[in-house]
């Protein structure tokens, strides 16, 4: 054997009960699960007290980029990660003509809110085709990967420009058909599309000028190859959101294919979407029709500087288009009082101060305003006899615009309601968004909050529950062969952890992108070793991360 | 089985603009009514710059949202 974990509290994934045993590994796989294995290994781990449990997949990421300099995936391997899916929400690096490599450069930026370190000089571009995108990952692969392939893409790929101004025509249907097919033949999961997004001109992606002739045909595709079609709906109306499960329900019986749409969101300012949606997913899953609402653990917060234009300020337009401006003309609108009081009156119209009065400073530069970071904007501005949004923009000056806001309660904040989601057993947890918006908000840490907010604290699921939900479940869903179960015959993806400590570590900053670029994370507590495809790829006793790079693509 | 009853919501055929959805998917009313009643029931489709265009994913709805009644 090349590695036995011993006297662990075996949780093999399927949900039933916990039990203690050793695991036996060799050459990548599990070959023995649960008994006292005799003799000895090359390395032996010894897990008592600890769960031992199958590595967790996370099905809704945007690491396609960030893989191609950190193919750990850093931080989610250290939470346990070991398969991701990036290429979500219609965006993929590939397929990729060289030309059109600035049109989705601008995207992800827009959409996913990554910046120009991510891209510049971070990496060497040297694919077109899905397949040879995989090539270049492939080495520095330390996660396993699931990728997405984005109609985004494919349809730039096929129609150039015009994917961003009409219907697609026969012809170019059936390139869209062929290329998504050889995406699936290189090892594509699934395709993903999106009905909301907007480019960097702020103009629709090009998958939202498809046609339903044009996502059928795709869909037929898949459904050759019996793969997932992921989405991303209207999330933020409940009647919309209901067509879009319709429409997948349709499809996913039309062509049987698994669907699943991200993200299903709870809030407090439309408190039945969540009932209406899953009722709806009910009467859908009861007909056969398998269509997965992703749902993710953490409640919304959101960070945001003056610097970056943060797609927290969508809703008002004026303000999203003065984060737009070059640095020194930001400065100079905002310290003009006749620009600066249309702003004013756009963030806190007739004088309602809803809107930023409960966020909170997060950090400052200047030493005399370290008193604020913690406090409500609303509580500054009674203070100084003003109002939020104007103290935001005072503190924001007064720092040459090097200070940073949070916001806590942008919803599914509630803990009852969201425990209540993430066990129902129709619900797929994920959405984690992982490697985007990162200097917004850190997409890292959403499976060890799982088990510290819902399992420990609240009991809403079980530790077996809860591990199959993000293990065997997103497995099954999404097709992941030999995957997400402790048994002997499947890949040794393993994650040992202690239930009484595994958690997310607080959101802070971090400067460990390319060019130094900042980034929100979190680090994770509770987590003891990380193995991938039989190798140790995190160990806390060795000091975190090893050299092992064993990820694969788990659809080849 | 038998999904219980959901609002109807259509999508645009590709060139299909809203004369041409009212006409297919109101027929028996007035064309200028039908068009004024299926905008009014998709003011999402008006958030947005230019205002009112329809693209090809877009859900269409072609009535008013259902009461708890219905
Ligand atoms: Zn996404």
């Amino acid at each position: 054997m090349d590695l036995i974990i011993r006297n662990g509290r075996i949780v093999d994934g399927t949900g039933l009960p916990a039990y203690q045993g050793d695991i036996g590994i060799r050459d990548g796989r599990i070959v023995s699960v649960g008994g006292r294995i005799p003799g000895t290994a090359t390395e032996e781990i010894d897990a008592a007290g600890r769960v031992v449990a199958p590595g967790f997949i996370d099905p809704h990421t945007h690491f396609d980029v960030q893989l191609l300099w950190d193919g750990q995936a850093r931080p989610a391997l250290e939470h346990g990660i070991t398969t991701v899916v990036p290429g979500n929400c219609s965006l993929s690096l590939a397929p990729l003509k060289v030309e059109h490599r600035p049109r989705l450069v601008g995207m992800f930026q827009q959409i996913e809110e990554m910046p120009d370190a991510a891209f510049d000089g971070a990496f060497e571009w040297t694919w077109e085709s899905f397949a040879d995108y995989l090539t270049a990952l492939r080495s520095k692969l330390a996660v396993n990967v699931a990728p997405l392939a984005g109609h985004s893409v494919i349809r730039l790929w096929v129609m150039g420009d015009a994917a961003n101004e009409r219907a697609a025509n026969a012809d170019e249907i059936a390139g869209m058909q062929e290329l998504l097919r050889q995406c699936l033949e290189a090892g594509a999961v699934g395709l993903s599309t999106s009905f909301v997004d907007v480019d960097e001109r702020l103009q629709p992606v090009p998958s939202r000028y498809a046609h339903a002739e044009e996502i059928d045909a795709l869909a037929a595709v898949l459904g050759e190859y019996g793969r997932m079609l992921q989405v991303v709906p209207e999330f933020y109306a409940t009647d919309i959101t209901l067509a879009r499960v319709d429409q997948l329900a349709e499809l996913s019986l039309k062509h049987q294919i698994p669907t699943t749409f991200s993200p299903l969101f709870d809030s407090a300012a439309n408190p039945d979407n969540i009932s209406r949606v899953m009722a709806r997913v009910e009467e859908q899953m009861a007909r056969g029709a398998r269509v997965w609402p992703q749902v993710q653990t953490r409640p919304i917060d959101i960070s945001f500087t003056f610097e970056v234009a943060s797609l927290l300020f969508a809703g008002t337009p004026g303000w999203y288009r003065t984060m737009r401006l070059p640095r020194d003309e930001k400065i100079a609108a905002l310290r003009d009082p006749e620009r600066l009081a249309r702003l004013l009156e756009e963030a806190e119209p007739g004088g309602n101060t809803d809107r930023f009065r409960k966020m909170r400073v997060r950090a400052v530069a200047r030493r005399e305003d370290d008193g604020l970071v913690g406090r409500s904007l609303g509580d500054i501005a009674a203070e100084r006899d003003s109002t939020p949004a104007r103290v935001m923009v005072d503190i924001a000056l007064a720092n040459d615009l090097d200070a940073s806001f949070v916001a806590t309660d942008l919803g599914h904040n509630d803990p009852a309601r969201v425990g209540a989601l993430l066990a129902h057993p129709m619900v797929h947890i994920g959405a984690s968004d992982g490697g985007a918006h990162i200097q917004s908000f850190a997409t890292y840490g959403d499976t060890g909050y799982l088990f510290s907010r819902f399992v420990r604290e609240r009991h809403d699921l079980t530790l077996e529950a809860a591990v199959k939900k993000i293990t065997a479940d997103t497995a099954r869903i999404w097709g992941i062969a030999g995957r997400g179960l402790l048994q002997p015959g499947f890949a040794a993806d393993i994650t040992v952890f202690d239930p009484d400590v595994i958690d997310r570590g607080d959101e802070v900053v971090a400067h460990d992108m390319p060019e130094a670029g900042m980034r929100y994370v979190r680090g994770s507590r509770g987590i003891y070793t990380v193995v991938v495809n039989g190798a140790v790829a995190w160990s806390a006793a060795a000091g975190g991360y090893t050299e092992a790079r064993q990820g694969q693509v788990v659809t080849r | 089985m038998e999904l219980s009853r959901a609002r109807s919501f259509t999508t645009a055929r590709p060139g299909e603009e809203w004369a041409d959805i009212a006409r297919r998917t109101l027929a028996d009313q007035d064309p200028g009514q039908a068009v004024e009643a299926l905008q009014s029931w998709n003011l999402h489709l008006f958030l947005r710059q230019p205002r009112g265009r329809i693209l090809g994913c877009d859900v269409i709805f072609t009535e008013p949202p259902l009461t708890d009644a219905g």
